[in-house]
């Protein structure tokens, strides 16, 4: 494993690239945290102009670096050479002034302010003393953002924009402060296919106008569709350095992981049962008051996964809402029907239930925001490991008092079964990596032996080795006769795992397919193009249905 | 255990938690607990000392002499002997309940400035039933009393929840808002209604057969009969309202840490979103806990009335009175624990009755206690300010955290050791121990930091 390892280094040492100088070069940077330590010595290079990947499982110390070169983080030790001038960098603002931009993983904009006034925060046209001017603030995001082929409304407030539209202001907020060297921090994890596609063109303008681009991530696709170049880190350490067009999926895999990794998941067909989950003519609004579901339908049977496959923001959040009993529909009907082998049992009527009742009747659900929803952060790992089912009879006595003990046990049993990495259960879930806060929640729900596990972006910011298992779980969830709803942005996920794949566009399922569908035939369907003829009646007839 | 990939390489993981680790992560919690409400303390005592350095008068050595002399009788005159020890807790009773008010909202992340509001609603209502119903039986009217005041109480706190969860009115403003109808509610009705006759703006006293046996009094009665008994008991004028505070505490602790009401309280404090998702109603939540909060003032408000003399509400007494105030600090320097909060209203109400004394023995002026209250309170604050920087930082959704504690657990540390036979490598108690991993383990401090964070990070070391 170790000689493996030494190979790539030696590969990079190459005297070409030595012969053009770098636009940034971080050499022998380390830093430590108590009790962890983030980077060991980690050399970067990366050339102008070009577009380099970093990537690393979790908490490899990409974040770490990136934010040590963009200020926000000093190194115990270390250089760093902008445009071959070693240069001390010691907050944002000498960052900023040496042309290096940083769009965040989790956005900094200013909800409630506009597009222009975020972009222009704190560079003003005028400077500081005058009077913010309105219109030159517009004109100036305008230019940049025709300058750049990155259209944007400047007068719309943030918090009415899709995520991958508030990615955009972020780029052009570095780019309105003179960037020439981009730093995009895991930029895809909330973005959807037809975004990424889309910022992956932007981000290849951008270098050929030689901008430098370095791009933090873990997807293996990404880094071969777009990258000149790749750093790999591994727990602080650099483990390669590679020419993307020379390398390959699986060899970067195993050096991000240090293990052969199954890129594929591995699964019998499916062996579908009775019906548990029926969805009738569903519809709900969204937090906005537009009518994010309209009409949707579909069945999910007991031992089969079926995917939704979508654009973000057309209505699959909403979906899930509504099922876990987080929102109420404004019209339709949730059934959930208890099933053992090929036997039904008793029918339950979901619509109108709140999230604890909807758990009670045996529902599962793996939140989309982990960190927003799915956990209270500062709580421990044992609180955590009984969030929505406090109350049952196995963790409350009388559901008024809690047995710590048995819940001490329930959460070191989780906990073990699931691999979740802690010294200890009672640790706060903050402490945990996003992999395994992940593991918590997937621990948590799927030990509740549920008949329907409502699985929204399951492996969102999650490492290759966390996805792996999560994988595999789902997949031993539907052998072991379980209804699966997934609802994923990633494509790849749907199609893997998924027996039957729903595409929802516009708060609508436009057609269901099977996981055998081009990937082009899924673009267009998610983009509302033309779905094949026979489901199509199917769904002119329901929506025929909620008119009248 | 299907996944290896940073699994040490023995062949039996070690066990996930032992005893070692667990007594690590208690005292790690009680260090961290305690560690700043005395910084606190000891800050506000040496900024005491020198403001009594600054007034006095004589040489430098003279100087810190009355400092040291002043701080010696503030403590004998709060806890020096079983008759001031029984005049400091008189103060320290209702300070228990008002902190346990104040407390409990915030456990459900509401600032609750309406406890002194609480308290007075608490005490006037039971004045009411006491002086309408005074000619009925103790053993009925003392419950019935007591019960009429807590009710007030949470009637009082449950109408900023409602506001709350209805209407999003701001706690802060609704409680003060309604402190001050109710302050004003009292003397209308100590002036007129409720006015004794031929006595100036106040109530008469409550009937004799509601007021509250002196501690003293109840233990001569009680376990008198077969140990020493006190002699001249009438001087210990402690009443058994501090038995009930006692009482109180505990159920504060049980209800927080072994009820699900306390586990579904702090998921609403700490991610209203996760509560929607539990399934847990806000909205309920807010309502029940701000009842809960007045519930325990008004309970504060009625056994002062009943315990002490003069069992009479006097005109404007509540606008004056900092009790439900001083709560605020009571609860802060408590860190909302139980224990805390007794720790908490000893020292305040402790101060205040050991300042007569240090007035009158060390001629320090007596508001030299308020000086350290203030600065106590001081102190906390700013120890709270990067939990409220955090706090809109959140709000603004532009919080950033990188995870850059990766696995915390796991093979990370040991990855650089050559592999050896499992016995030998270290495991993640050997990590613990060696106080590598300690420092993470702080509070909801594992995480990478942001550069506010950090600087944080080494506020606590130097502590």
């Amino acid at each position: 494993m170790h000689e493996q390892e030494k190979a790539p280094l030696a590969q990079a040492a190459s005297p070409d690239l030595a012969a053009s100088p770098y636009a940034v070069e971080m050499r022998d940077i380390c830093k430590a945290w108590p009790g962890v330590v983030a980077n060991d010595h980690v050399n970067l290079r990366v050339r102008r102009g070009e577009i380099h990947a970093l990537v690393g499982e979790n908490g490899a110390g990409k974040t770490t670096l990136m934010n040590i070169l963009y200020g926000l983080v000093r190194p115990d030790s270390g250089e760093i050479y902008i445009n071959g001038e070693r240069v001390h960098i010691s907050g944002p603002r000498d960052a900023i002034r040496l042309h290096i931009g940083m769009v965040h993983q989790h956005f900094m904009l200013i909800p409630p302010l506009t597009v222009a006034e975020n972009i222009v925060l704190g560079q003003e046209p005028g400077g500081p003393l005058a009077v913010y001017d309105r219109r030159r603030a517009r004109e100036l995001v305008l230019q940049l953002s025709a300058r750049y082929g990155l259209p944007i409304d400047p007068d719309t407030r943030i918090e009415k924009l899709s995520v991958g539209l508030q990615q955009r202001v972020e780029i052009l907020k570095a780019l309105y402060r003179a960037a020439d060297i981009l730093i995009l921090d895991e930029p895809t994890g909330v973005l959807t296919p037809q975004e990424t596609y889309e910022l992956f063109d932007v981000l290849r303008a951008l270098s050929r106008q030689g901008k430098t681009v370095i791009f933090i991530t873990h997807k293996l696709r990404e880094v071969l569709d777009l990258t000149d170049r790749v750093t790999v880190l591994r727990r602080g350490r650099n483990v390669g350095e590679l020419v993307t067009r020379e390398t390959n999926q699986a060899e970067i895999a195993r050096l991000m992981v240090g293990r052969e990794v199954l890129l594929r998941v591995e699964k019998r067909p499916a062996r579908p049962g009775p019906v548990v989950l029926r969805v009738e003519n569903l519809h709900a609004s969204s937090d906005r008051g537009l009518e994010a579901l309209q009409g949707v339908s579909f069945e999910v049977h007991a031992g089969e996964i079926l995917g939704i496959a979508g654009v973000e923001g057309n209505g699959q959040s909403e979906l899930v809402e509504v099922l876990s009993g987080m929102r109420r529909a404004t019209a339709g009907r949730v059934t959930v029907t208890h099933a053992s082998g090929q036997q039904t049992g008793k029918t339950y009527d979901i619509t109108s239930m709140n999230a604890r009742e909807v758990r009670l009747v045996g529902v599962a659900h793996i939140p989309e925001d982990r960190r927003g929803s799915g956990l209270v952060l500062s709580d421990t790992i044992e609180s955590n490991t009984i969030l929505g089912r406090e109350r049952w009879p196995r963790f409350a006595w009388a559901r008024f008092i809690l047995r710590l003990g048995e819940v001490a046990q329930w959460a070191r049993r989780l906990v073990r079964e699931f691999d979740v990495r802690t010294p200890s259960t009672r640790l706060p879930v903050r402490a945990l990596s996003g992999g395994n806060q992940q593991k918590v929640i997937v621990a948590r729900e799927f030990a509740a032996d549920p008949q329907l596990l409502i699985a929204a972006q399951p492996t969102r910011g999650v490492d290759i080795g966390a996805i792996e298992f999560i994988h595999r779980r789902l997949v031993e969830q539907r052998d072991a006769g379980k209804a699966i709803l997934l609802v994923s942005a990633e494509l790849d996920e749907i199609r893997s795992l998924s027996d039957r794949i729903a595409v929802m566009y516009e708060g609508r399922i436009v057609d269901i397919v099977t996981p055998e569908a081009s990937e082009e035939e899924l673009g267009l369907l998610m983009t509302g193009g033309r779905p094949s003829g026979a489901s199509r009646e199917e769904e002119a007839q329901t929506t025929g249905d909620s008119g009248a | 255990m299907a996944l290896q990939t940073a699994q040490p390489r023995s062949p039996t993981p070690p066990p996930l938690e032992t005893r070692s680790t667990t007594w690590l992560l208690w005292l790690r919690r009680v260090g961290s607990g305690l560690g700043r409400p005395l910084l606190a303390l000891l800050l506000a005592l040496v900024a005491g000392v020198i403001v009594i350095m600054i007034t006095a008068s004589g040489s430098l050595v003279d100087r810190f002499n009355a400092a040291l002399l002043a701080y010696g009788y503030l403590f004998v005159g709060a806890f020096g002997n079983a008759a001031n020890l029984s005049f400091s807790l008189v103060n320290v009773t209702p300070l228990i309940f008002t902190g346990l008010s104040v407390a409990i909202a915030y456990r459900a992340r509401l600032f609750n400035i309406g406890a002194e509001g609480q308290f007075a609603a608490g005490t006037i209502l039971a004045a009411i039933v006491g002086l309408k119903c005074s000619t009925w039986p103790g053993w009925l009217l003392v419950p019935l009393m007591i019960v009429a005041g807590a009710l007030a109480g949470a009637v009082w706190g449950g109408i900023v929840g409602l506001l709350k969860a209805w209407r999003g009115a701001h706690e802060v403003v609704t409680t003060i808002m309604l402190n001050w109808i109710i302050f004003y509610v009292s003397d209308w009705l100590v002036s007129g209604p409720l006015q004794a006759p031929g006595q100036a703006d106040q109530t008469p006293s409550m009937p004799p057969q509601t007021n509250l046996p002196k501690l003293s009094v109840l233990y001569n009665q009680t376990l008198g009969h077969f140990l020493p008994t006190i002699s001249q008991p009438e001087q210990y004028i402690v009443d058994i309202s501090f038995l009930l505070a006692l009482v109180a505490l505990v159920a504060y602790w049980f209800l927080m840490t072994r009820t699900t009401f306390g586990y579904e309280t702090r998921v609403v404090g700490e991610n209203p979103r996760a509560a929607q998702y539990a399934g847990i109603s806000v909205k309920r939540n807010v309502v029940l806990v701000m009842a809960l909060a007045g519930l325990f003032a008004g309970l504060g408000g009625t056994l002062q009335l009943m315990g002490q003399y003069p069992y009479e509400v006097i005109g404007q007494v509540f606008r004056n009175d900092t009790t439900g105030f001083d709560a605020i600090g009571v609860a802060l320097l408590g860190r909302m624990t139980a224990i805390g909060i007794f720790l908490g209203a000893l020292l305040f109400g402790g101060m205040r009755q050991g300042g007569s004394l240090m007035q009158l023995k060390a001629n320090v002026p007596g508001d030299l206690v308020y000086i350290i209250e203030a600065l106590v309170l001081f102190s906390i604050a700013v120890q709270f300010l990067p939990v409220i920087q955090q706090a809109i930082v959140r709000r603004f959704s532009a919080a950033r955290r990188p995870t850059v504690m990766a696995a915390l657990a796991g093979g990370v540390i040991d990855l650089d050791q050559e592999p050896t036979n499992g016995a030998e490598a270290p495991t993640m108690n050997d990590q613990l121990l060696s106080g590598t991993g300690k420092a993470a383990l702080a509070d909801g401090q594992g995480q990478a930091q942001t550069p506010a964070q950090e600087r944080q990070h080494q506020q606590n070391g130097e502590a």
